[in-house]
């Protein structure tokens, strides 16, 4: 038999093969999310939840209606095409005039729904879709075999990304499309009608996901959630490639495949980081990716959502209500959802310190939580260690981390910095899922509590009750007055205006990175004292979905306000407590909340209350207007 | 002369603030009038505020009879009235040819692409490159010569000889005085009143937000003093 | 006179467009130095190359004889040369006092301060207050700047920016998109505040311009047209024909 390095011939192109059929996938996913981007400057969050639709509209389709393959690849786009026009139509057109991020946290809930919808229905598990029989069977090419459907799908991949490319590229529509990217006002004032071609775009982008899903099927297993994970390594694809080029789309995606197929064949426990290794590198030496030019679209319009601080006279009375209000809380409720609410409230303050006042939207926080949780485990499990001890353990380790992922994600802004934290924690959830000390699948369990400074034993429910509320009220008192102090002036200044900070001479890099870090070690904070609460120290908590729920507490209590995170945290961690026999509808209603919140109420209910109390204490003074505005050039 | 545009307490917002006032003016087929004033004056976002291009606008903007105030920008194209805007708008991502047939032609009447070249014989040399390779002339050409194609029959340049050599600046004037003589009605928007002068049948003085003076084109002469102080030269 | 900002041979290019061609440059300590010239000129582009928000594609820049070419915005700022914006820059989201004191924070070293409150800091709310009266801004003290109008807008960012006290001092259009009575209160803030520093402005209004500037560069397509005083320059008929368009050669 024939090795390579050591890896048998057979083996090495048999990865090569899956390498450049998941790249196929890869590259036609971002091929769409490109178009759509440049169309409309929204990060497609639902373009995996509309892929999987794809797929399992394909098996839908054969198992209730007798409707084969060759029809899906019909059918299938053409019906999740309508339904992504009509979420244009209702949903997304608001959006155009505001920051990036809305249309991505928007695109996150309907993904969230999507997914929920298709759970309750079908389960989790996969379902088999059948082969085609014309595309049975293979080939022996003598150095390995070849599946003829593989053939298919790598041969149909390309057609359709050439076919696109060349759309773009060499045609009259495609000059439209070019053009309305770089001035669609423009574009519409030639006489274009720019917002039926913005419609029918997001149609044909969120089609190719779907046609990517059907051709998926027979391949992968059908199942609800066979978007979710391929959505967050397509975003890598579009950070390595750079926004902007469609060519550049189509080969990252081969390419990403093909290193992935590659590192599976020689180094299999890197294949799942692989790309997000990739992709710090490409932001080291090139932050606008391979193939991207500019290195980031301007940000839309900015939206102050700030609302004015209260008093300090009130902020301290408010905090003793509070404090008061979690003393006595026990009394009436049970005390083991207090204490989980208040971790959480502390880790959804922690992330709005940097989301909220820094204006850096993180999607990847759960990192921080995970990572902590997994160290101070380990510290009290295996080195015996104090609870304290384990918790500092645990808390400084995401303080190492938030300084290394922080320094690779400032380099970006806005929806890039949102892709980049979550590629980067997506790439520590494999490593906690692989890694031989995190217990895999199961997690880390009976974590002992341990006696505090050796004295209290933690055991002890009204015990371990009064440390969680000291480090909750104490984590909270810190972020308050880091909001407060001078610092995070200097911080909220740059939200507001980063070049103007410059040009007053603060070195912003350096004060994003240290919210950025302290932020991290606060949310690890939580994360460690978590883990001795709950005894456990699991996956859950270093996934995606975690770090959707703490955007979720923090936008719907309200974004940039003191207790608008804990108000949130309160809210969610009810739901998931009172609501759990809802199954994944809590997941619907989070996504659902999601959309509202982004369409209704973008202050959140905490900054919306301020916002009324502001208006009906005093009558709004309008801002003069000048003589006149500067014209353009 | 039959009038052809007539705008009437034209107001327009960008966001909060109030950028015209209450402009008003009118334009008569086949003539050639100028916007003038100073930085600031409103005069771009006037054309802006005709091609619909300013979100929030009130007032009224009567072209052929027709209201144009609340009409989105691709209807008010396919009314007739086309925009080379100030920063020419040349796209990058286009070469010259797709640049020139971007515009879709909205009636019959308009110019063929020879025509086209004839006026512009630099573009014919370059139809493979990059739109904004060309020089800051040939950019200008570009962007006057594709809306010529469209049948449009209200032509409203905005600066066009701004950043322009000389002698750029003089072919210009050539082309709006040939368009004059095909037909076509222009509003120009200038800063450089000598090639402003040498073209427009009237000229419209602009300042704050509102047209504030009216200068028949045979007056100008006489009136460049108190033009200069409306300038502020 | 020393020169205190030095261009030489600076250009800039976008996509093969020069924007700022081979200009070389020199504001002299002491004097208020206007860039004008018609739109497109190339002066935004100069003075974001100045500022080192815009880095040249060839060329060097010294600040007080030093090469300062490699260095990056906040640096220049820490240097004692400050820039203002053309479009306003305010901090929105703060009150016109938070916004002033953005500028004392770094001087008195507290913007890395955790702990510590601009209320202990009676030095610094001296010289806010100080501003804030000189500047007419007392009743607005606690708007949120994004609330003022476009005019006190532009007070508040000289404001900020003269709070800094830098010896250098460059404003980008402070006048664009001013009434009458705005432009008259901030050419006198500028003059007055001109005592005992270098400014460099970028203006499009003539009288601002022959009120203030002792020196002119006048820019066209990219290069130096001509320099001198008011006088000098607008009696020159190629700056005549830059600006009306007429004939020139040369």
């Amino acid at each position: 038999m024939i090795t390579i390095f050591g890896v048998p011939s057979v083996v090495l192109f048999g990865q090569l093969l899956l390498g450049l059929i998941n790249g196929a996938f890869y590259a036609m996913l971002s091929l769409g999310l490109a178009v759509i981007f440049g169309m409309m400057n929204i990060v497609n969050f639902a373009h995996g939840a509309l892929y999987m639709m794809g797929a399992l509209g394909a098996w839908i389709l054969l198992e209730y209606f007798g409707i084969g393959y060759w029809w899906a690849l019909v059918l299938a786009p053409l019906g999740v095409g309508i339904f992504g026009i009509v979420i244009e139509r209702t949903m997304l057109r608001p959006l155009y005039k505001l920051d990036h991020l809305y249309g991505m946290l928007l695109t996150f809930g309907l993904s969230l729904i999507i997914q929920g919808v298709f759970r309750d229905w079908f389960g989790s598990s996969g379902q088999p879709y059948a082969i085609p029989a014309a595309l049975s069977g293979g080939t022996n090419l003598g150095f390995m075999f070849l599946p003829t459907y593989r053939a298919w799908v790598i041969v149909a991949s390309l057609v359709v990304c050439l076919g696109t490319w060349f759309v773009i590229e060499r045609t009259k529509l495609g000059s439209y499309l070019r053009a309305a990217t770089e001035n669609a006002p423009l574009v519409q004032a030639f006489g274009i009608d720019v917002p039926r071609m913005v419609m029918l775009t997001f149609g044909a982008g969120v089609a190719l996901a779907a046609l990517a899903g059907v051709l998926a099927a027979p391949i992968y297993q059908v199942n609800p959630l066979m978007g979710a994970d391929v959505i967050i390594v397509v975003f890598a694809v579009v950070v390595i490639g750079g926004m902007g080029s469609i060519m550049g789309a189509i080969v990252t995606g081969f390419l990403v495949g093909l290193v992935e197929g590659l590192t599976r064949a020689f180094y299999p426990q890197g294949s799942s980081t692989v790309v997000f290794v990739m992709m710090a590198i490409v932001l080291l030496l090139r932050p606008a990716g391979l193939f991207g030019s500019k290195p980031e679209a301007a940000g839309g319009v900015h939206v102050s959502l700030d609302a004015p601080a209260p008093a300090f006279r009130t902020e301290i009375l408010l905090f003793l209500g509070m404090a008061a209000l979690l003393i006595i809380g026990p009394a009436f409720v049970y005390s083991g959802f207090l204490m989980k609410a208040m971790l959480f409230a502390l880790f959804a303050c922690a992330f709005n310190l940097i989301a909220g006042y820094g204006r850096l939207v993180s999607f990847g926080h759960a990192m921080f939580l995970g990572t902590a949780g997994y160290v101070c485990g380990h510290a009290a499990k295996v080195w015996g260690l104090t609870p304290e001890l384990a918790i500092l353990t645990g808390t400084l380790s995401a303080t190492v981390l938030g300084v290394v992922t922080g320094w690779l994600a400032i380099r970006s802004r806005g929806i890039y910095f949102a892709m980049v934290t979550l590629a980067l924690a997506q790439m520590i959830y494999f490593v906690a899922l692989q890694a031989p000390f995190t217990g895999g699948e199961d997690g880390l369990q009976n974590i002992p509590r341990g006696k505090l400074f050796g004295l209290f034993d933690l055991n002890d429910h009204t015990l371990l009750y009064g440390f969680v509320l000291v480090v909750f009220l104490g984590g909270f008192l810190l972020i308050a007055q880091v909001v407060r102090s001078p610092f995070g002036q200097v911080l909220k200044a740059i939200r507001e205006h980063e070049p103007r900070a410059q040009s007053l001479g603060y070195s912003t890099d350096h004060y994003k990175l240290a919210a950025f870090t302290l932020s991290a070690t606060l949310a690890g904070l939580a994360g460690a004292t978590k883990a001795v609460v709950l005894q456990l120290a699991s996956l859950t908590d270093v996934h995606w979905g975690m770090s959707g729920e703490v955007l979720l507490m923090t936008f719907l209590g309200g974004v940039g306000t003191l207790y608008g995170p804990v108000a949130g945290a309160f809210i969610v961690i009810a739901m998931q407590n009172y609501l759990a026999s809802l199954g994944q509808w809590v997941t619907v209603i989070h996504g659902a909340i999601f959309v509202v919140c982004v369409l209704a109420f973008r202050r959140g209910l905490v900054g919306e209350l301020i916002a009324f109390l502001g208006r009906s204490r005093k009558p709004a003074t309008p801002a003069k207007t000048p003589q006149a505005a500067p014209e353009a050039g | 002369m039959a009038e052809m545009l007539k705008v009437n307490g034209l107001k327009a917002w960008y966001g909060e603030s109030q950028a015209l006032h209450g402009t008003s003016f009118e334009v008569n087929s086949g003539e050639v009038v100028t916007l003038l004033g100073r930085n600031g004056a409103g005069k771009s976002t006037t054309l802006r505020s005709i091609m619909g291009l300013v979100a929030k606008r009130a007032g009224s903007i009567r072209y052929d009879e027709k209201e144009l105030v609340g009409a989105p920008s691709h209807r008010i194209a396919r009314a007739g009235i086309a925009l080379c805007p100030e920063e020419r708008g040349i796209f990058s991502s286009l070469n010259v040819r797709e640049n020139l047939l971007l515009p879709p032609a909205i009636r019959p009447g308009g110019m063929t692409v020879d025509q086209i070249f004839e006026l512009f014989p630099n573009l014919k040399e370059r139809l493979t490159s990059q739109g904004t390779k060309l020089s800051g002339g040939e950019q200008q050409m570009l962007a006057i010569g594709r809306i010529l194609r469209t049948g449009a029959r209200l032509l409203m340049l905005d600066e066009p000889t701004e950043g322009l050599a000389p002698v750029i600046i003089e072919q210009i004037a050539a082309t709006v005085k040939t368009l004059k003589t095909l037909g076509f009605t222009i509003l120009l928007v200038e800063q450089n009143v000598t090639f402003a002068a040498g073209l427009a049948d009237r000229h419209y003085v602009m300042e704050l937000g509102r047209v504030v003076d009216e200068i028949p084109g045979p007056a100008f002469a006489d009136r460049i003093d108190s033009l200069k102080t409306y300038l502020g030269v | 006179m020393a020169n205190v900002l030095e261009a030489r041979g600076l250009s800039r290019e976008f996509g093969g467009f020069r924007a700022v061609s081979n200009v070389d440059f020199a504001l002299k300590e002491g004097t208020i130095h206007a860039v004008i010239g018609p739109n497109g000129a190339g002066k935004s582009t100069l003075f974001n190359l100045l500022t080192k928000f815009l880095s040249p594609s060839e060329g060097r820049i010294l600040h007080k004889g030093e090469d300062v070419t490699a260095l990056r915005p906040p640096a220049m700022a820490r240097r004692g040369v400050v820039r203002s914006f053309q479009i306003s820059a305010v901090f929105a989201g703060l009150t016109v006092r938070e916004n002033i004191e953005m500028a004392l924070l770094r001087t008195n070293g507290i913007g890395w301060s955790f702990f510590s409150s601009i209320a202990r800091r009676p030095a610094i709310r001296r010289r806010v207050d100080e501003m804030i009266s000189r500047f007419s801004l007392d009743e607005h003290a606690d708007t949120q700047a994004g609330n003022l109008s476009y005019g006190r807008k532009r007070v508040l960012e000289l404001a900020t920016t003269l709070a800094l006290d830098p010896d250098v001092l460059l404003l980008d259009e402070p006048m664009a998109g001013l009434g009458h009575e705005d432009i008259g209160r901030i050419t006198d803030l500028v003059r007055e505040s001109g005592k005992g520093r270098t400014i460099l402005l970028v203006e499009h209004n003539m009288r601002v311009v022959s009120d203030l500037a002792d020196q002119i560069t006048v820019m066209v397509r990219g290069e130096v047209l001509a320099e001198g005083s008011y006088a000098e320059v607008s009696s020159r008929p190629d700056v005549i024909a830059a600006y009306t368009g007429g004939q020139h050669h040369g």
